[in-house]
């Protein structure tokens, strides 16, 4: 992650943090007791969650594993995140601030990876992925969540242009097939797929992250505003007097592929 | 510093552990400092939490490991 996307996820997510830790999207989504079914942990495991940010998707692994580390850019995030496990009781989560992308760990170290709604924030997501690979062991396994982007290409730059509007240091979310190519090309082979849809309240998605006024009038205007595949992918709704949106959320399974 | 010295053993300083797992290890220093063997990055433990980013570490590169601060400091905001 360059030093300017570090400073911008260090901004964006450290004065957000108790927000993420507290956010029901974060704590009970689908996707994390599929994360954790995918992955299929065991006892003995030592596994690594990259960018856990309020900590629930480390949370979620370490009941079933012998050990997490759990690594973000974020220093306030990882404080928060630590005071909810302690909150909650767990303590066999060991916390590092570093870049999940200039992974700081032997080889062959881990049985597990997950990575939960973060891949979005990585300036070269296929590096990254091969940093994952890396600190795997042969045997290991990747369980990848993360928002995937419109296969449209201009609902997919339009959607992207629409969340970097809410969020400085959303980098970009990929369409699902470009996605499992760069986990293939990182030395993977995908063990299952699962495709989410993952309705959005508008009003407690712009807040989470504090955006202005001004700022939240734009991205009210570039949802309603929106057609085509665009529309259709982000399918705003007025439900109850709320306004809600549609993200899409994939879950990959993989495994290294023997060398 | 309360993380268990197998599982420290895991970490490596991120900036040479690109070329190799052996010269990149680590030495615990006064408990709240993790210095490369190779390169002599030194990254501090703040509040329990080891900070491995290279620039971090870069900092205290030319720092004397006698010189380092007994706690290390919070970064310049």
């Amino acid at each position: 992650m360059s030093q300017p996307q570090q400073d911008l996820v260090q901004r964006q997510f450290g004065a957000n943090a108790e927000r993420y830790v507290q956010s029901a999207v974060h704590a009970q989504g689908h996707s994390l007791a599929l994360m954790v079914e995918m992955a299929a942990p065991r006892r003995d495991w030592l596994a690594l969650d990259v960018a856990p940010g309020g900590g629930h998707s480390a949370l979620a692994i370490a009941a079933h594993v012998q050990t997490v580390f759990a690594i973000d850019i974020t220093a306030n995030m990882l404080r928060a995140a630590r005071r909810y496990a302690r909150h909650v009781g767990q303590s066999n989560i060991v916390w590092v601030q570093g870049d999940g992308g200039q992974q700081p760990f032997a080889a062959d170290t881990f049985d597990l990876i997950t990575c939960r709604v973060a891949l979005h924030h990585f300036v070269d997501a296929a590096a990254a992925l091969r940093q994952w690979a890396r600190v795997l062991k042969p045997s290991g396994r990747l369980v990848l969540v993360d928002n995937v982007g419109a296969e449209d290409a201009a609902a997919e730059a339009y959607v992207n242009q629409f969340e970097q509007l809410r969020d400085p240091s959303h980098v970009w979310m990929h369409p699902l097939p470009r996605l499992l190519s760069y986990v293939r090309r990182a030395g993977f082979e995908i063990a299952r797929v699962e495709r989410l849809l993952k309705p959005m309240k508008f009003v407690p998605w712009m807040e989470r992250m504090q955006v202005d006024v001004p700022t939240q009038e734009q991205l009210t205007a570039m949802l309603w505003d929106s057609t085509g595949p665009a529309r259709r992918f982000l399918n705003p709704q007025i439900v109850a007097s709320e306004t809600t949106f549609s993200l899409h959320e994939a879950v990959i399974a993989a495994r290294l592929r023997p060398a | 510093m309360s993380i268990n010295p197998d599982l420290l053993e895991k970490l490596r300083c991120p900036a040479c552990v690109q070329q190799s797992d052996e010269d990149s290890r680590l030495d615990l220093v006064n408990e709240v400092w993790l210095v490369c063997q190779h390169c002599d990055r030194k990254y501090p433990i703040r509040d329990d939490i080891p900070v491995m980013l290279i620039d971090e570490g870069s900092r205290w590169q030319s720092t004397p490991v006698a010189e380092l601060p007994a706690v290390p400091p919070e970064p310049a905001v």
